[in-house]
């Protein structure tokens, strides 16, 4: 079955074609059929007339029409039947581009009862494409009264058929356009002639009548010549030459060249050559159009000459000169003219348009063509309303000055002055006066006669005055008090004429009467008179003050700790002397019976003993401020650091400070801190060079990775939070060997100026308050102090009170004692041995701290000085604490005030016990240590 | 002129335009001046209807399709699913689109859609390139003869019935203005270049023939004076018999349905001649009636010569491809334009060969050099198998290609 399937399609398929070919062999005859007839006929209207009948054949229709715009509709143009015409009103869409196929007519709105007589019988109207004809729209139609007629391949062959049409019509059209041109080339004014170009002498197969009037010749005498026989020029000019290369290459040209009438009369003949093309694009005809143009030669060698003599007398002028004529034609413009609007691709020559050399000016300077005709014909505007004073930049910067003319023949003379200069001096003498009034110093100046011509804004200011016009005029005495007039009189003023300058500080007197604070400089002026520069130095002076008053503060605040340091030092010593007295005078006691005479020496040493150590607490308070710690947020004292460092003085200096958005607690007197931070950024801002430079104060939570590095001073403790003060300054740097002995007292690179006891303090309040110093310094690079302050903890808490009095045994304790003076570690043992404890007595910290590390568990009880060669009593202490968390630890220290131990006691010692120690306190001491401990391991 | 499809399996009608929205290039173009939108019967038809202004169109030219549709890029259906379109772009041309009841004069409402259609485009009293027809089910010849009165016999109708899944009468139509499950649709089409057509059986003629002798409407009583049922099962039925039920056979009901055994061997009527090739029309008989007669889905007249016409398989599955090329051969697009296609295959057919469906949908694009096409599948086809003949059959299958503008 699949063979017979695939037959009956092949065969299909072929039919489908067959029909499609006969389809297209309907087409092809029908347009052969519409050729022929037009073909046959006379002229373009027969041929479309032709056009229509074979129309009317080929679709058995019963009419065929053309169709044509019409303003109440369309119109039938053309018909094959007679009488068929007139309007169809309301009918556009017919002509509206598409083809229709009208099945009823009847249908269509515009049918109705106006139509031309005869079509109402139509029921059916085919049209085919819209062709445009000579600006206006036509269509070829069809009509029939069967409403069937039509199929769709009617549809498309009319379409077809169409472009023929569209030739006819072309024809037609070109018939009559041939006609009126004919028409026009025999009556114009202007000589034509043509020559055939098929012959290879060019002969002349037709002139006009204008030729004959122009040339005297007629046209027999002419006609089969070449027309050089008219020729006045020498063989060999440069115009014949051109002439004979153009015609040789038969191309397009324009030439003015000397002719001669048959009467020898000679005229200007400007001649224009073109070739006329025949349908196969070969050149058939040259035609030529002559125009005698004698008399504006004659007209322009005057123009030149004239325009020659003018040129000559303006070339050597610094303005510009420009010449137009009431067309805007350039008829003169001289070399300056030509340099101030120079062209790139086009010159200010006679002929040439204004606005033509204006728009290629603009053309070239970037803009569009359009935006640049516009501003040109703008431009003519202005020109020729005879602008005055008209100012003008030129791209080049130069500025330029149009003063334009209008001549009694309407043209314009335009004249251009270059005022480069003399607008720069404005516009620098502007810019100077704005800058002196701008200015922050005053400044005034004075006539010969020492009156004020000339007050700036700041100087009105300074001397509390509102308006210029105040004081303008005025004698400059005015400003000053009888005795600084007198001053200035006798000593400034000779001083002035002598050396031409005079600067000083002479108070001025206010608008109010108030003194005005004010540094002066005087300068002559070679024509007589004076300037005068006022600088308000009242805030100078205020910061000198206030700086002079801090930086004595802080040296007695620094003399007074240095008188401290000395106390503490000798009572430390002097305390240690007293332990071994009294210590041994109450050993004495014990031993001696009671009431013998001995024992009477050993009580009045004990109580002398006691009564020396009372003096020497005395004497420590004396050289020691009372601590006030508390607990503080670190950014107060940081806030008044900054506050006093910016109020300190007139430095250059800027001070800036980042302080974190949280509190950051410490224990702390904020004394301690303020006189830290203040110490370390006044050196910060005295060590820039000349005072310029930068101090950052910085107070932010130190990270785990800031305590990794060694310290300058002082040690870390890595589980420990801190809060870290950084100063740093972009000065010079310290090199590195000051650096060794920064912190030593009296230490100073500021000669006279230093105490040597700044950073000494520092380095003392941040020993105590067991926070370090890292100092990072490269010459050249500024300074970096690091503080690092220990941050409140939560064990931290007020310091305990004193010990219980209940005396009780200490029967079987094992009790490590360790100081440095042999004599007092021996009274500490015998008075704890006499309770019953086993005493071990260590005047080498090391060595106690080898014993500890040998047996930790030996140990019931830690006792320690404070203050120890090599590993001191905290060092021991926190490393016993290491070793042995539960272990007890006393301190036993000849220092005073709890200061001077810092946080530590509270956190690594259970107990303190003050030196000279006294028994009974010895031993609650040794009590509260061990509760406190107890208490803490819990 | 430029044309694209979009189609959508998605169950939800809402989801499934907006699916078409998305794929078509609204936002580039603009709304089309014409939209083909064929949809699975399942589908609440007038929902659809209300939202198919998001097609942007102002003509809408719905009808319901057998489980689907297919388009260049695959089968688009199922039990419950399936919709797509085809949507034009010609602002040179005219279209016009209207609907309407069939009611007690099919030809008459086809007259009055049809003009109703001519003057939405503009274009009262002319002739279209085209007549697009969807009308439901029953009454085909009356709306051709109604269009043609309007139009003229020389104007070529293409139409495909709608469709549901299971002839159960769910089958609807409808336009931008009501969906109709007894009317019609009607689109008159002026397109600004020239389109082309072909209208095909498929199906070869076999030695069995014989005339009517009795018939009312598509109700075939006698053939050669004999019951059309016996008649048709002896020209039908194979040697052993088996293939299609005798009529001395006891049935367990009437009237019986042969629907699908029927595909392969419909009658066909001799309505044209190309070029001495006799043109046959399709009558699909459905059921056998206990009284002897045979329900068509197209009209017979007592005097048709009628021919069992057959067809294989391989031949149903390649002839949709086929009739794409033969419309095409009519067409002289330029190379520059690209092929696109509305096409109308009888759903019957397509269910004799659905699974190679996939296949068909490939060779049809491969037909029209991937131009977008969409295919819908109907109970009832429409189209001129030679110039003058608009007429109405089954088993048919035709389409109309259209140059578009490439992308």
């Amino acid at each position: 079955m699949t063979k017979r399937e695939d037959l009956r399609d092949a065969l299909l398929e072929l039919s489908l074609l067959r029909e499609q070919e006969a389809m297209a062999l309907r087409e092809s005859k029908a347009l052969l059929h519409g050729l022929a007839k037009i073909a046959r006929a006379d002229t373009p209207e027969a041929g479309l007339q032709a056009l229509l009948l074979s129309l009317r054949e080929t679709f058995a229709c019963d009419a065929a029409v053309l169709l044509a715009e019409h303003p109440d509709g369309v119109t039938i143009e053309l018909s094959t039947q007679d009488g068929l015409s007139g309007v169809l009103p309301g009918a556009y869409e017919l002509l509206d581009s598409k083809p229709r196929r009208i099945v009823d007519l009847s249908a269509k709105s515009w049918w109705g009862d106006n139509l031309p007589e005869g079509l109402g019988t139509y029921r059916a109207l085919l049209t085919g494409a819209t062709i445009e004809e000579r600006g206006r729209k036509v269509a070829l139609a069809c009509l029939s009264r069967d409403p069937s007629a039509f199929t769709l391949a009617d549809a498309r062959l009319l379409n077809g058929l169409s472009d023929l049409a569209t030739q006819v019509l072309g024809s037609l059209a070109l018939s009559e356009h041939n006609a009126l041109l004919a028409a026009v080339i025999e009556g114009s004014a202007a000589s034509v002639t043509i020559a055939d170009a098929a012959s290879r002498d060019l002969p002349l197969i037709y002139v006009n009548e204008a030729f004959e009037h122009l040339t005297g010749y007629r046209k027999e005498e002419v006609i089969g010549r070449n027309c050089r026989f008219l020729s006045a020029e020498p063989d060999d000019s440069p115009v014949r030459k051109r002439l004979r290369r153009t015609i040789a290459a038969l191309s397009p040209g324009s030439f003015e060249l000397l002719n001669r009438r048959k009467d020898g009369s000679e005229f200007w003949n400007r001649l224009t050559l073109y070739p006329v093309y025949d349908s196969n694009r070969e050149i058939r005809y040259l035609v030529a159009t002559q125009v005698d143009v004698s008399e504006r030669r004659k007209v322009e060698g005057e123009r030149d000459q004239a325009r020659d003599r003018l040129a000559s007398a303006l070339s050597s002028t610094s303005e510009g000169f420009l010449l137009v004529d009431s067309q805007g034609t350039v008829v003169f413009a001289n070399d300056r003219f030509r340099d101030f609007f120079r062209c790139e691709n086009a010159d200010w020559v006679p002929g040439a348009t204004f606005l033509d050399l204006v728009t290629t000016r603009l053309v070239e300077q970037g803009k569009p063509y359009e935006v640049a005709r516009s501003e040109a014909k703008a431009h003519q505007n202005i020109l020729f309303t005879g602008c005055k004073d008209l100012e003008m930049r030129l791209p080049d910067g130069r500025v330029l000055l149009l003063n334009d003319r209008l001549t009694p023949d309407g043209g314009v003379v335009s004249v251009v002055t270059d005022i480069t200069a003399m607008k720069q001096s404005e516009q620098l003498l502007g810019e100077r006066a704005a800058a002196m009034d701008a200015a922050q110093d005053g400044i005034a100046i004075c006539d010969q006669h020492g009156a004020f011509v000339y007050l700036n804004s700041s100087h009105l200011r300074l001397f509390g005055y509102q308006q210029a016009s105040e004081i303008m005029g005025r004698h400059w005495s005015v400003l000053y008090r009888d005795e600084q007039v007198d001053f200035l009189s006798r000593e400034v003023v000779p001083a002035l004429q002598q050396e031409g300058t005079w600067r000083g500080e002479v108070p001025g007197l206010g608008r109010e009467g108030d003194l005005v604070a004010q540094e002066i400089s005087l300068t002559l002026l070679p024509a007589g008179g004076l300037v005068s520069v006022t600088r308000d130095i009242s805030e100078r002076l205020k910061n000198e003050r206030e700086r002079s008053r801090m930086n004595e503060q802080l040296y007695a605040a620094q003399r007074h700790e240095a008188i401290g340091q000395l106390a503490a030092g000798f009572a430390h010593d002097f305390n240690n002397l007293l332990a071994s007295v009294t210590g041994s005078a109450s050993l004495l006691m014990d031993e001696l019976p009671e009431g013998s005479m001995a024992r009477a020496h050993a009580e009045r040493i004990l109580a002398a003993g006691a009564r020396a150590g009372t003096m020497v607490e005395r004497l420590l308070e004396l050289g020691t401020r009372q601590s006030e710690r508390r607990r503080l947020d670190l950014r107060e004292p940081l806030a008044e650091a900054a506050d006093l460092l910016r109020g300190g003085g007139p430095s250059r200096a800027a001070v800036r400070v980042q302080s974190p958005n949280a509190a950051l607690y410490a224990s702390a007197d904020p004394t301690d801190v303020l006189q830290v931070l203040l110490n370390l950024a006044i050196n910060a801002r005295e060590a820039l060079i000349s005072g310029h430079g930068q101090v950052e104060l910085r107070l932010a939570l130190a990270h785990r990775s800031d305590l990794a590095e060694p310290c300058t001073l002082g040690q870390l403790d890595q589980e420990r939070k801190y809060a870290l003060f950084t100063v740093t300054d972009n000065g010079p740097g310290i090199p590195q060997e000051r650096l060794k002995r920064i912190f030593q007292p009296y230490f100073t690179t500021k000669g006279a100026a230093g105490t040597g006891l700044g950073l000494a303090v520092v380095a003392s309040i941040v020993k105590t308050s067991r926070g370090a110093i890292r100092i990072d310094s490269q010459p050249g690079e500024g300074t970096c102090f690091q503080v690092f302050w220990p941050l409140e903890q939560a064990t931290d808490s007020k310091p305990r009170t004193a010990a219980t009095n209940e005396e009780q045994s200490l029967e079987g304790m094992t009790i490590l004692a360790v100081d440095d003076v042999g004599a007092v570690v021996q009274v500490i043992a015998s008075l704890l041995e006499s309770q019953g404890a086993e005493v071990a007595t260590c005047d080498i910290s090391s060595d106690a701290l080898s014993a500890i590390e040998e047996d930790a568990a030996a140990w019931d009880l830690l006792i320690t000085d404070y203050d120890m060669p090599g590993l001191s009593g905290l060092d021991l202490a926190t490393r016993a604490r290491e070793l042995r968390p539960d272990l007890p630890i006393l301190l036993c220290t000849a220092l005073s005030g709890r200061r001077h131990l810092g946080d530590s006691p509270d956190e690594i010692f259970d107990a303190i016990v003050q030196k000279p120690v006294k028994r009974r306190a010895l031993i609650a001491a040794v009590k509260q240590a061990i509760v406190t401990r107890q208490a803490r391991v819990r | 002129m430029y044309i694209a499809s979009a189609a959508s399996s998605d169950a939800d009608p809402e989801v499934a335009l907006a699916s078409l929205c998305g794929g078509l290039p609204l936002e580039e173009r603009g709304p089309p001046d014409f939209v083909a939108l064929q949809i699975n019967a399942a589908y609440d038809c007038d929902q659809v209807r209300k939202r198919a202004g998001a097609l942007g169109a102002a003509m809408v030219h719905g009808a319901t399709s057998c489980l689907g549709v297919m388009t260049e890029k695959g089968i688009f259906g199922g039990a419950h699913c399936g919709m797509g379109c085809l949507a034009l772009w010609d602002t040179e041309g005219d279209y016009g689109t209207a609907s309407m009841p069939l009611g007690e004069d099919a030809s008459a409402a086809a007259a009055t859609a049809v003009r109703r259609a001519l003057l939405g485009a503009g274009r009262a009293g002319e002739a279209p390139e085209l007549v697009w027809l969807s009308a439901t089910p029953g009454q085909e010849e009356a709306i051709l003869q109604g269009i043609e009165s309007v139009v003229g016999t020389n104007t070529p109708i293409l139409g495909g019935s709608a469709a549901d899944n299971s002839l159960r009468g769910e089958w609807q139509v409808f336009d931008r203005a009501r969906s109709l499950s007894d009317g019609l649709v009607v689109t008159v089409l002026f397109p600004s270049r020239p389109l082309s057509m072909a209208f095909q059986s498929g199906y070869t003629p076999t030695e069995r023939r014989g005339h009517v002798t009795k018939a009312t409407g598509r109700r075939l009583h006698r053939i050669n004076d004999r019951p059309a049922a016996e008649v048709y099962a002896e020209w039908a039925g194979r040697n052993d018999g088996e293939a299609l039920p005798k009529v001395d056979h006891v049935l367990p009901d009437w009237p019986h349905s042969i629907l699908a055994d029927s595909t392969f061997r419909p009658l066909g009527r001799e309505v044209a001649q190309l070029n001495q090739v006799p043109l046959y029309l399709l009558a699909h008989p459905f059921q056998l009636n206990e009284d002897g007669s045979l329900d068509l889905l197209a009209n017979v007249r007592v005097g048709d010569w009628l021919v069992l016409m057959e067809t294989s398989r391989e031949h149903l599955v390649s002839r949709a491809a086929r009739t794409a090329r033969m419309a095409r051969s009519a067409e002289k697009a330029a190379e520059t334009r690209q092929a696109a296609a509305l096409m109308i295959i009888c759903a019957t057919c397509m269910l004799a060969v659905r699974d190679s469906l996939k296949e068909i949908a490939q060779e049809i694009s491969a037909a029209l050099d991937g131009g977008p096409f969409l295919s819908l599948f109907s109970f009832g086809e429409q189209g001129a198998l030679a110039r003058n003949t608009n007429q109405h059959g089954n088993l048919m299958i035709s389409c109309v290609t259209f140059s578009s503008d490439r992308t």
